[in-house]
């Protein structure tokens, strides 16, 4: 390579052999899947760079946080432990329906639901490119993320985990163009596809059946069914029905739950299955 | 020594990277400069002799890397821009600043319409907004600063 890039050859060979190289590796990080080693390799070498880069941030987090007074500090904690409380009770009620729940579907002869492991992230960067919507999170490889692990906020559905490097992994968002997620709606569980549409635009409902009842307002859930995202979980508000009228077939768009233009700390899940693989 | 001076360079397009990468409020996001691209462009005019389509390449990559695009489209987009810098830099550096910031913002409408592309036939997205033209114009602003910014760096330490 160092002879090809010599000052002694024109400027168009140059050229020509980048742009062939640059074809080649595209098309093998298109479509050669051992290439994802190659890449997996490159990400966890590039990806303290992802760290620094998120330091101003943190700085102005960390003093932010110094600047609370006293005062400010037991307001909030008075709010965060009555919180707690609802929370709790609310919990309490929760258990019992679980239980209750577990016994009808052994009743049923159904599968019964497992508990989700969790973990915390923080969001390294956001919005790097203005074609497709990848967030950057600071847990990788080596806290036992996998490829197509959901990710949910506070609110809903976020996204799903696209690449992993040892400290840091690539998370698609539900509204990017190339993503689609199975939902029903929670009030009758009509299945769909919520497919995004730019993180600007609701997402769009997708595979409909064709006397579709459904209202402004309905609340999409996932629906599990593409085995990756666990049932139940909130994705998007329906927020529009309109007819097509050239061939009247409906068309419904969504708003996301998850507040996905200001991302900052998520979670991670695993189906209980999947930490166990894990551990062996 | 020889070899320290380079490194300037590098560090340079590395601060580049750190701002392309910095995260924008979307509602601003149309407006964000192509930072790498006008460091990488000064270099380019200012010592053909030191960075040249090779280095192009490997800043595209590594920018690949951090944009989470696939790998080669910026190395494939930054091998042309460095071609038609080379190609004529002794006319473009004997131009008035103006004058450059002018071919600065058709390098990086071209930039725009390349990754459009790239982005179209991998990804089959259709849609574009013409806003991304604003990007390119705050580009063509932004090389008076990053020119005598990056001159006097080079100066300064003294890179030939």
């Amino acid at each position: 390579m160092k002879l090809l890039f010599s000052k002694q050859s024109p400027l168009s060979v140059q050229l020509f052999i980048a742009l062939l190289f640059a074809l080649v590796l595209l098309g093998l990080d298109i479509s050669y899947r051992p290439f994802k080693v190659v890449r997996f390799y490159l990400d966890t070498i590039i990806s303290p760079i992802y760290y620094l880069s998120n330091s101003p941030r943190m700085t102005v987090d960390k003093l932010y946080q110094m600047s609370k007074t006293q005062n400010d500090l037991t307001v909030e904690n008075r709010r965060l432990t009555e919180e707690l409380l609802n929370k709790r009770s609310d919990l309490q009620l929760l258990e019992h329906l679980r239980h209750e729940n577990n016994r009808l579907r052994e009743l049923l002869g159904s599968p019964l639901r497992h508990d989700e492991h969790k973990m915390a992230a923080q969001v390294l960067l956001a919005d790097t490119d203005p074609y497709s919507y990848q967030i950057v999170l600071n847990k990788g490889k080596r806290e036992g993320v996998f490829e197509g692990q959901p990710v949910v906020d506070g609110k809903g559905i976020v996204g799903q985990i696209y690449e992993t490097a040892q400290t840091t992994s690539r998370a698609i968002l539900i509204c990017d163009y190339q993503h689609a997620i199975p939902v029903q709606v929670l009030r009758n569980d009509i299945a769909m596809v919520a497919v995004g549409n730019g993180c600007s635009n609701d997402l769009t409902l997708d595979f409909l059946p064709n006397n579709v009842d459904i209202k402004v307002g309905d609340v999409l859930v996932t629906s599990g069914l593409d085995g990756r995202f666990p049932e139940g979980y909130p994705v998007a508000i329906v927020s529009s029905v309109k007819l097509d009228i050239n061939d009247s077939t409906p068309i419904i768009s969504a708003t996301p739950t998850a507040d996905l233009k200001r991302l900052r700390y998520l979670l991670l899940l695993w189906a209980e299955a999947g930490v166990n693989e894990d551990e062996e | 020594m020889k070899s320290s001076r380079t490194f300037i360079i590098w560090i340079t397009l590395f601060i580049g990277i750190f701002l392309q990468i910095l995260p924008w409020t979307s509602s601003l996001y149309m407006l964000k400069p192509h930072w790498v691209m006008l460091i990488l462009v000064y270099w380019l005019l200012a010592l053909p002799h030191r960075i040249g389509i090779g280095s192009a390449f490997i800043m595209g990559i590594i920018l690949d890397l951090f944009t989470g695009t696939a790998i080669g489209i910026h190395a494939f987009i930054f091998s042309v821009i460095a071609y038609l810098a080379l190609f004529r830099f002794q006319l473009i550096r004997n131009l008035a600043l103006w004058q450059q910031s002018i071919i600065i913002f058709l390098l990086s409408v071209c930039y725009d319409l390349l990754l459009f592309l790239f982005e179209m036939s991998i990804y089959h997205i259709i849609t574009m907004s013409p806003m991304i033209l604003l990007s390119s114009v705050i580009d063509g602003f932004l090389w008076t600063w990053i020119y005598f910014l990056l001159r006097q760096i080079r100066r300064s330490f003294g890179i030939k």
